[in-house]
């Protein structure tokens, strides 16, 4: 038991949750963590901070999901949020075109702090909501045709959710968490390419003492000296 | 849910009401168990019990009427859900004529005393006024004030995060002792980071914590070595949220449409000025300053709106002064405030 305890290996991620009002962000963050909470759950309302923990591929991950200020007012605060965020989930409401156009300015946010650090999800919850038809084809939707497309121009993944049926959550997060540690894989593997090349450069110990030409003034200083001497 | 034989109702009802019981199984009725918990125990009596034993409306489909006739409401059952109502059925069943307005005035009169008796305590998140949010700061000024006493920046990190604690727990005990008065089970109450923001707010402009922008730069600066991505973290990100919400409020936009708005209130606006400028000066940082005039915002605000006879003016300033509790309270406190999963 414990030999296999020491074989795993761990990872935490932080996965920021942003999304305009009532698009089901706390019922997402709540159907997916109280699973494991279960009753215990309801002796504590604080859900603006919530963990996961759960072994993929031989890895321990810790999931840290936070909530982010999501009013207006709060908007310019979004990014001390965002900061060493590995993931974020970006809700949408499919029937809602508004809280779409909302993802997209936090995406461009997202970009430009955390720039392709940080794997972006999509999330088109209440597909409850949906007629049986389009449940059964999945994307006969323009909103959620809309999201795809444009998750696909940025990087982003998409994803159909219901938290009131409990459909598509758990895999929301297994397939979120998988691509984070592939992320985390590439990064890891992009700092050893780069230490390995530096550690691999000929005729060099790692420090390089690099001499600026002499300016002008430094050369006429020079020269002032010589002549003083 | 408690399985059958454990709930309370039941067994009251086919041990101590042992001949209520047996007639209802004998003429086929419906018996409605509530669940445990969604009521007090004390209520269990003679009425109480016939409340619960229903018999198929003779007008209705799907609707059902108490068993005995002496309770005036009707049950609907639509699939899972169990409506009670007695609007509806005057709605279907009644003609209002001419000659009968009285009666049809008694009646209504009736229905809205009997919701009225019944519901007039159901939780209702929209109504929650700033008021209800008055935290109990004695448990947050302790914990905060004794973070100036703290050495080390996880020290100093503690007592935020317990400060968030005793607000989450504040913010608790108020929803529940306010808003959720009938003892019916409800499905949990979320509080996120909007209402813990504006909770934290609320908090600071009471407690005015000393150096409060320096206590934050310090723990963030010195952290390093200790995990951000956990509950601490997470107090940690709240607290500079609050700083930054605090430092970058305009305040003086306000303030310059107060005189705006009239010659009237000039004079006394200021002189108000003069002397917060003189009172301000004595602060130790901008942001201690911020939260001062905040902090005075409110209670002017809590004062014009406690006070039965307030004057036009008052009305304005309290519109204007307000506006930061105010809008918090409407957006936050008033939607977002106590989400119900």
């Amino acid at each position: 038991m414990s030999s296999n305890a020491t074989q795993l290996s761990q990872q935490q991620f932080k996965i920021v949750l942003l999304g305009e009002g009532c698009v089901g962000k706390t019922s997402l963050m709540l159907r997916y963590c109280q699973n494991k909470f279960t009753e215990n759950h309801e002796s504590t309302l604080q859900a603006s901070f919530l963990t996961k923990k759960f072994i993929i591929n031989n890895t321990r991950v810790q999931l840290s999901i936070w909530d982010t200020a999501g009013q207006e007012r709060f908007h310019a605060l979004g990014p001390i949020y965002y900061r060493d965020s590995n993931g974020a989930l970006l809700v949408y409401d499919i029937t809602d075109p508004d809280s779409l156009s909302k993802v997209k300015s936090w995406v461009k946010e997202l970009r430009k702090i955390r720039g392709n650090n940080v794997v972006l999800a999509v999330v088109g919850n209440k597909t409850d909501l949906l007629s049986p038809q389009q449940q059964s084809n999945g994307a006969d939707n323009q909103i959620i045709d809309e999201a795809q497309k444009y998750s696909q121009s940025v990087n982003a993944y998409h994803y159909c959710t219901s938290a009131k049926s409990n459909r598509g959550i758990d895999d929301l997060f297994l397939d979120l968490t998988k691509k984070m540690l592939a992320q985390n894989q590439l990064i890891q593997e992009q700092t050893q390419v780069k230490s390995r090349s530096s550690a691999s450069a000929p005729n060099q110990r790692g420090l390089t003492i690099a001499a600026d030409p002499p300016t002008d003034e430094e050369e006429g200083a020079d020269t002032r000296r010589n002549k003083c001497c | 849910m408690t399985s059958l034989q454990k709930n309370l109702f039941y067994n009251t009802l086919v041990r101590q009401f042992r001949k209520t019981y047996r007639d209802a199984i004998d003429k086929c009725y419906t018996i409605c168990v509530p669940i445990n918990d969604s009521y007090e125990s004390n209520v269990i009596n003679d009425h109480f019990m016939s409340a619960h034993i229903l018999k198929a409306s003779p007008l209705l489909k799907s609707h059902f009427v108490a068993a005995n006739n002496k309770h005036n409401f009707d049950v609907e059952i639509d699939g899972q859900t169990l409506r009670v109502t007695r609007v509806n059925e005057m709605m279907k069943t009644y003609l209002i004529l001419p000659k009968y307005l009285d009666d049809a005035k008694d009646r209504i009169k009736c229905i809205i005393d009997w919701g009225y008796e019944n519901f007039s305590q159901l939780p209702s998140l929209s109504g929650i006024s700033s008021n209800d949010l008055q935290l109990d700061t004695a448990i947050e000024t302790e914990e905060l004030s004794q973070m100036e006493a703290k050495t080390t920046p996880l020290e100093k990190l503690y007592c935020l995060r317990k400060t968030l604690d005793l607000v989450t727990q504040q913010m608790t005990k108020s929803v529940e002792e306010k808003h959720f008065l009938l003892p019916v089970k409800t499905d949990p109450i979320c509080i996120m980071s909007d209402d813990l923001i504006a909770a934290v707010i609320c908090v600071l402009t009471s407690v005015k914590p000393k150096r409060f922008e320096s206590e934050i730069n310090f723990i963030q600066t010195f952290s390093w070595n200790l995990p951000q991505n956990n509950e601490f973290g997470y107090s940690s990100v709240t607290f500079e949220v609050v700083k930054e919400f605090i430092k970058n409020y305009d305040i003086n936009q306000k303030s310059h449409k107060t005189s705006a708005k009239g010659d009237t209130k000039g004079h006394k606006s200021d002189d108000n000025s003069s002397v917060n400028a003189k009172h301000y000066s004595n602060m130790s940082s901008p942001l201690d300053r911020e939260l001062e005039k905040i902090s005075k915002m409110i209670d002017i605000s809590s004062i014009s709106t406690d006070s039965s006879q307030s004057t036009n003016a008052n009305n304005d300033s309290n519109d204007d002064l307000g506006e930061f509790l105010g809008s918090l309270n409407r957006n936050s406190f008033g939607v977002g405030f106590g989400k119900q999963y």
